[in-house]
This record gives structure tokens, C-alpha cells and sequence, in this order.
């Protein structure tokens, strides 16, 4: 057993709405190097690669018997996960935990352009009872949206709030899609593209990958004076249906939090996490998120947002990297966010950095309406 | 396409202009759908009427059924009719098209909870402003029934399928 697991190396693409100079493939790989340099460890160095990448996005079946290769897998244990790669990342944690391995490669890509999102979730989407009313991601998301805002009386303002604050925070992010700041105004005055839910309440859909170096303990101190230690993880899943669950909580973030909490002795979150990066492709599901994440009581968080402690320069920033309202590379979303979490409390965040960040929180989402969650917390 | 002979031309290449292929994945499937989506199309189709699933284990009516419970994991074997009619509890508003679309748009999605249900089925409502949450919606039928979801058109306001059937 390994007492400790950090993570000691990442990198990101720059999100963008095409990558179109590189394969999806080439796109991962373009991480996996990178990763390596950023801590100064070769390919021979790591002894088991684990990915995350849809099989729709890519257009081939198991696409990891492809995708192995690319991600310097060649005669290493290689597996995947078919979901967001903060779940790559964990399960990178449980092998080193068990003591099997020391140095893990964790990898997550998506190449949305090559087919189109409202594509991939339709075909997520179980074939006898939901496939053919043609559901999508968007619109499953705005009917959790309605039942959320309308079960607390959340102002119908609050969700675009929520993207002036992650578009204002993005502009500083030189990784994300969308670098500009928006209005409330703009945000208000856009389309409704599925009610509640208007168009600049949406994040972008980005090409885009990320790559972890992560080892344990002895490994991680030998590379780095200062690694980010991997100290808490959890992962939830709701049922399928939408009609079968309480769509007004977020309850799978919830489970998966606490678990994360538990194992890293985080007891008030609101005071014992300094930064928290969330996957929140729709701007309302950041209001749930904070809810259910324990930042702060059921029903409140417009009214945590409204207070500021959310923003940048609050007592707990939310997506000070702009998070996915900046940019939504499917697939890598999640392992992005705990590439931003430890870079964070690493002090190497650069133009992002939050002052003394010691501890932070990644959560990803998976599924239609954030079926399913995982937390990952680590610390320095 | 682009044909040459110039094989021996030895000059250093022009970076080219990005080339793209265009794919499709085909596969055609049959799914079988069991006994228990099987029972609940077959009655939709057969007897315009709704089936919801009840759990061995926690009693739970669930609609549309499913052969396990995801509550309880416990088996749903026995069969109870809900609705016909169902309140909203959540909806929005498809506003463009899509390939393969349930309905011309625009339309609603709606989740209902039918009477005598635990759970919300998700389908599809007219763009009405009567529906909205904790209206009362009422199936309507198509007149050709295959065995599938869209056996019934939509859900509409409870009035308007009062009207309809004044007016037949
Ligand atoms: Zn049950």
C-alpha cells in the first residue's frame, strides 16, 4: 500500500472551437510530452497509462486500442475510462495506492468538432424510451434547470450572474476558449436556446485535452520540492431517467464530496478549501454545485454568489480559471479542472494563481444533467 | 482529385491545405425490448394504455417501467395502469428543428408525472403556454400505433383534449 499520491506533472491544450492542425489523437498526444517536461520524467519512466475518451466523439469503437500508442502506452498497462477523466484520474489513484505502481500517465481528449454535441449526448441517449423524443444534453439540462430555480424561487438572473463572473474570471486564463468578459446585460438579452437556459449561459463545446503525471509519494518528493497531494476522491451516480431523480439537488456531487471530505479531513468546506473548480457546462448547475458541495445551506446559492465570496478576489473563489463557461473540452473537462486545482496549490498557477491556495476542490460531471460526479481534493 | 507524374520533382513541399474526410459509423440494430419494455410498448400500441412497473422490493411505481428498480435493485415484475393523465413538473421549449426530430418545432419537452406513478416520464407537449408546471396534461394517441414512445403524439393541456373531443 502507498501511503501518499500526488500529482507531479500537467499540462493542457489551449481550448479552441477547432483544433483542426491536429487529430483528435494528435491532440492528446500533444499533452502527454508536455505533462512529462513539466515535471522532468521521461515516457520510460511511467508504468501504467490511464485514459478517458468518448468512442462517439472519436468515431470508433473501444478507441483506445487506436489511442494507446499516442499516449505513450506501448507494452504498459494501458486502460480506459468512456467518461470525463477526473474518473481517469482516481482510478490512476487507486493503482497507486494499492503499491503496484509508482508513476501514472492520466490522459483525457475530446475532438467535439469532428461531430457536434447535440449529436453526441442525442447519442447517449438509451434508444426505447428517450432516443426517440430526440432529448439532448441542452434540453435535459434546462428541464433540471427549471425544476431547481422554480423549487427554491431562484431570480431568474442569478444563473447569468454566474456567467459574468466565469467570463470576467476566463479573460485571465490563457488556456481557455472564450476570453472576453460579457455584460449581465448581454448575458440576459440572449437567446433563450432552451428555456430557462439562454445561449450565453452556456459554455462553449471546445476541442481540447489534458495530461497528469501523478506517483506516489516517495516518487512525488524526489520530483518536486512542493507536489499537490491527491487527499481526497469520491464518485456518485444518479439513475439514468431524468424522471426517476430529485433534480432540484445535486445529490451525486453531493455523496461525492463528502466522500472526498472524509478521507481529506475537509470538515467546513467553505473555510477548509481555499478554491474550488467545478464542471458546470450550463451556468445554473454552478448554484447547485455550491449547494451540494456544502459551500453553502440548500437553496443558497445565488445568495452565496451574490455575496462575492464566489468571485476571485472572495473568501472562496468558484472557477477562477472561468471553468467551463470558458471553455468545455468534452472528456477533458474534469481532468482539467484538477490540473487547474493543483497547479493552484502549487503556487504555479501563473495569471490565475489565488493568493496562499493551499487546498482546493475538482469536481467533474458526467451523463445528462450531471448524472453522475466526481471530487478530487488536494492540498500541498 | 489530383493526378501527377512528377515523381522525380524533388523541390520541398508547399505545407499543405488541411485535408478532411468525411465518415459515417453505420449500424443498424434490433433491439429486442424485452418483457418488460416489451409488456409496456405492447399496451401502448395494442391498448392505448400506459403501463407503469412496480417494485418487489420497495412498491415503488415506475413509469416507464424497467425490469430492475433503481432504487432498491430489486426486481419490477408486476404491472400497474397509471395516468392517463399527468402533472407537469419541469418543461422547456425545442425551438429549431433536428434531424430525426419527435415533432415539427416548436414543441415541448415535458416531464409528467402520471397519477398513480412515483416517477416522471419524459415526453413531448405542444407550445402552449398552458403548459407549464402543475398543469394537468392528457396523452394523445396516434391513430397508427407501432409499439414505441411516440405512440403517443404529446401531452396536452387537459382543456384543449376536452375541446378536441367536443369537437370530433
Ligand atoms: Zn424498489
Amino acid at each position: 500500500m502507498a501511503e501518499d499520491v500526488a500529482v507531479v506533472g500537467w499540462a493542457q491544450t489551449v481550448h479552441s472551437h477547432e483544433m483542426a492542425r491536429r487529430t483528435d489523437l494528435g491532440l492528446a498526444y500533444s499533452v502527454v510530452n508536455a505533462a512529462l517536461d513539466s515535471c522532468g520524467l521521461s515516457i520510460g519512466d511511467i508504468e501504467v497509462v490511464i485514459d478517458a475518451g468518448s468512442d462517439f466523439l472519436d468515431g470508433r469503437g473501444i478507441s483506445n486500442c487506436v489511442a494507446a500508442d499516442a499516449l505513450g502506452a506501448h507494452l504498459k498497462e494501458e486502460s480506459k475510462v468512456a467518461g470525463d477523466g477526473l474518473l481517469a484520474a482516481i482510478y490512476a489513484y487507486m493503482r497507486l495506492r494499492t503499491g503496484m505502481f509508482s508513476t501514472a500517465l492520466v490522459v483525457a481528449y475530446g475532438k467535439s468538432s469532428q461531430s457536434g454535441p447535440s449529436a453526441q449526448s442525442r447519442s447517449m441517449a438509451e434508444p426505447f424510451y428517450t432516443r426517440p423524443l430526440g432529448l439532448d444534453a441542452l434540453a435535459a439540462a434546462a428541464l433540471q434547470a427549471r425544476s431547481y430555480t422554480r423549487h427554491y424561487g431562484v431570480d431568474g438572473s442569478a444563473p447569468a450572474r454566474v456567467a459574468v463572473k466565469n467570463r470576467a474570471a476566463g479573460v485571465e486564463n490563457p488556456h481557455a476558449q472564450l476570453r472576453t468578459a460579457v455584460s449581465l446585460g448581454e448575458v440576459l438579452g440572449s437567446r433563450e436556446v432552451a428555456p430557462p437556459i439562454r445561449e450565453l449561459e452556456a459554455g462553449p463545446v471546445s476541442d481540447g485535452a489534458c495530461a497528469l503525471v501523478m506517483t506516489e509519494g516517495s516518487v512525488a518528493r524526489a520530483l518536486r520540492a512542493r507536489p499537490a497531494w491527491l487527499v481526497g476522491v469520491g464518485m456518485c451516480t444518479d439513475p439514468y431517467f431524468l424522471g426517476s431523480r430529485d433534480l432540484q439537488r445535486c445529490t451525486p456531487a453531493a455523496k461525492a464530496a463528502r466522500s472526498a471530505y472524509r478521507q481529506a479531513g475537509v470538515f467546513d468546506p467553505g473555510r477548509d478549501l481555499d478554491l474550488v473548480e467545478l464542471s458546470e457546462p450550463y451556468a445554473y448547475q454552478e448554484l447547485m454545485l455550491c449547494e451540494a458541495l456544502g459551500l453553502c445551506d440548500e437553496g443558497e446559492g445565488a445568495d452565496l454568489l451574490a455575496s462575492g465570496t464566489t468571485t476571485r478576489d472572495g473568501g472562496l473563489p468558484v472557477n477562477v480559471s472561468g471553468g467551463v463557461t470558458c471553455a468545455n473540452p468534452l472528456v477533458a473537462t474534469g481532468l482539467v479542472r484538477l490540473a487547474e486545482a493543483a497547479a493552484q496549490v502549487t503556487g504555479r498557477a501563473g495569471p490565475l494563481q489565488v493568493r496562499d491556495a493551499k487546498r482546493a476542490l475538482a469536481h467533474s460531471s458526467g451523463g445528462l444533467a450531471m448524472q453522475t460526479a466526481a471530487c478530487a481534493v488536494v492540498e500541498r | 482529385m489530383k493526378t501527377s507524374d512528377a515523381t522525380h520533382d524533388r523541390r520541398p513541399l508547399e505545407p499543405p491545405e488541411l485535408v478532411y474526410l468525411k465518415g459515417e459509423t453505420r449500424c443498424h440494430y434490433t433491439w429486442s425490448t424485452g418483457e418488460v419494455v416489451g409488456s409496456f410498448l405492447g399496451a401502448l400500441r395494442d391498448h392505448a394504455r400506459i403501463l407503469g412497473a412496480v417494485c418487489s422490493g420497495c412498491g415503488r411505481v415506475a413509469v416507464p417501467p424497467l425490469s430492475y428498480c433503481e432504487e432498491c435493485c430489486s426486481a419490477m415484475e408486476d404491472y400497474r395502469e397509471v395516468g392517463p393523465r399527468g402533472v407537469v413538473m419541469s418543461w422547456t421549449r425545442v425551438a429549431a428543428g433536428f434531424p430525426d426530430a419527435p415533432l415539427p418545432a416548436p414543441f415541448r419537452y415535458v416531464l409528467v408525472k402520471l397519477a398513480g406513478a412515483d416517477t416522471s416520464l419524459l415526453h413531448l407537449a405542444p407550445d402552449d403556454e398552458r403548459v407549464v408546471v402543475g398543469a394537468t396534461l392528457h396523452p394523445e394517441f396516434r391513430k397508427v400505433r407501432r409499439g414505441a414512445i411516440t405512440d403517443i403524439k404529446w401531452f396536452v393541456p387537459d382543456e384543449s383534449a376536452e375541446e378536441r373531443t367536443r369537437e370530433q
